[in-house]
């Protein structure tokens, strides 16, 4: 799977521009094309975001399976990409929630993903933001994501974006100056 | 080295130690294909069910919608009103004929600075990630209003069967019909004339360990209300726009707490409140 294949953009992007953009750059031809294109724009933030690269990996597949039956309607979407993450950004938040009531019964058998980071202290700080936090965060800060296209991948106002993304840094700041 | 430059950096390695993982395209298609043949099945047994319930309740006495919003297609009028459960709400679009889903109004824009109130629960727009085939279950078949997400989850308000009919609308999440997520409580407390709020208690925890159980606010106010806050302990916690009145409010506190629900018109001003004494145990 090709990584990174040509989703991320520049801050600041005027928004007509980058929106004619995504329908010259995006628009696929089949299903299947769009499919080996975007699997990895969605699941690499996705995995980021939930912390999970096995349910990331799962619900991107089951939002590219939607996608394929809504072909017709997401392949005209200003950001069948965009859609994609929603969708499976909310099936896997679903999962979580009841994956939460099953572990008031039973144990959960899957480990957390700890991977080798140059930051104990700020990855400990990032997973104790909340998903939608997170989301901006990777989104904006990782993969460049204008406020306007973060906004329309999450489907909240740009304004939530900014407060959520203002959060979220002024958290990490807080808790890293309590660590220095 | 700034914060955004150390984040930038972290979230790099985190990236490239990923797992490259692989999706599988036969297994999508395969499962997307499911996907189009159940919802095929999903609408003639719907509306085989709906038939036979309609007619075994009411006869052949078809419930109608007002000629005007009958001769509404999608996408052509927007606006109008639908009646769920006795009370009139205003519509923005409607969406879906099938079972009928309508975009429920949007507050008006609060012209004050928010961030004062806490976290934002949106309770906002969402139609495109929304999957209204998977809507064509028997407890699905509407009229809806559409709320858009709770707690980020995708819902449809509709009319629904929990308790007697005048007093409930459920909040039915996307793609499952086994039973709703929760309900929005109408007839709990009057703020003032039409307004029914209610506040209700999910999750777990609590108890002697004192561990934040997941409460709600929900109900209905007046559309001239541009957001609603919870403050607990007098410490402010979550607000949300309501969609055409509607909202749906969680948020964590232990029993014993002193929670406030407070209403705020778009400029700013604090209409009325709810203050219940404590979070029960």
């Amino acid at each position: 799977m090709e990584r990174g294949s040509g989703l991320k953009r520049p801050l600041g992007m005027d928004r007509t521009s980058t929106r004619a953009g995504w329908v010259v750059e995006l628009q696929p031809q089949s299903f299947e094309e769009f499919y080996r294109r975007s699997w990895s724009d969605v699941y690499r933030p996705l995995a980021l975001t939930l912390r999970d690269p096995d349910l990331a990996c799962e619900s991107t597949d089951e939002a590219m399976a939607r996608a394929f039956k809504h072909w017709r309607s997401v392949r005209a979407a200003s950001n069948p990409t965009g859609w994609v993450y929603r969708v499976a950004l909310n099936w896997a938040i679903d999962c979580k929630r009841k994956l939460r009531k099953e572990i008031l019964r039973t144990p959960p058998e899957r480990g957390v993903w700890m991977p080798q980071v140059v930051d104990v202290d700020l990855f400990e700080h990032l997973s104790s933001l909340s998903v939608s936090q997170r989301a901006v965060v990777v989104l904006r800060v990782l993969h460049d994501w204008s406020e306007a296209d973060t906004a329309e991948a999450l489907g909240v106002p740009v304004g939530t974006v900014k407060s959520r993304l203002n959060r979220a840094l002024s958290a990490l700041a807080r808790r890293m100056s309590d660590d220095d | 080295m700034t914060i955004d430059e150390r984040l930038r950096t972290e979230l790099q390695m985190e990236d490239s130690a990923l797992p490259d993982l692989v999706g599988s395209l036969d297994g999508t298609l395969r499962r997307g294909r499911r996907l189009r043949r159940r919802s095929i099945a999903n609408v003639a047994l719907g509306s085989v069910i709906v038939a036979v319930a309609v007619i075994g309740i009411v006869g052949y006495s078809l419930p109608r919608l007002p000629d005007t919003q009958v001769h509404t297609m999608a996408g052509e009028a927007p606006g109008g009103n639908v009646e769920l459960v006795g009370v009139n709400f205003s519509y923005s679009n409607r969406l879906h004929d099938s079972p009928e889903v309508f975009a429920g109004t949007a507050a008006p824009e609060p012209l004050f600075d928010t961030s004062i109130l806490g976290t934002e629960i949106p309770l906002v727009e969402d139609f495109e990630a929304v999957d209204l085939d998977d809507l064509n279950g028997p407890t699905a078949t509407g009229p809806m209003l559409y709320g858009g997400s709770v707690a980020e989850t995708p819902v449809f308000v509709f009319q629904g069967a929990m308790g007697p009919l005048e007093e409930f609308l459920d909040l039915l999440e996307d793609g499952h019909h086994d039973g709703s997520l929760c309900f929005v409580g109408l007839k709990a407390h009057c703020l003032r004339p039409g307004e029914r709020i209610s506040i209700g208690m999910g999750g777990t925890g609590g108890g002697p360990d004192r561990v934040p159980r997941e409460w709600s606010f929900d109900g209905l106010v007046g559309e001239d209300v541009a957001v609603v806050s919870v403050t607990v302990n007098d410490v402010a916690s979550v607000w949300q726009r309501p969609v055409s009145g509607l909202f749906s409010l969680p948020f964590a506190g232990v029993p014993g707490d002193s929670v406030a629900l407070v209403l705020y018109t778009a400029d700013g001003q604090p209409s009325v409140g709810y203050q219940p004494t404590k979070l029960p145990e």
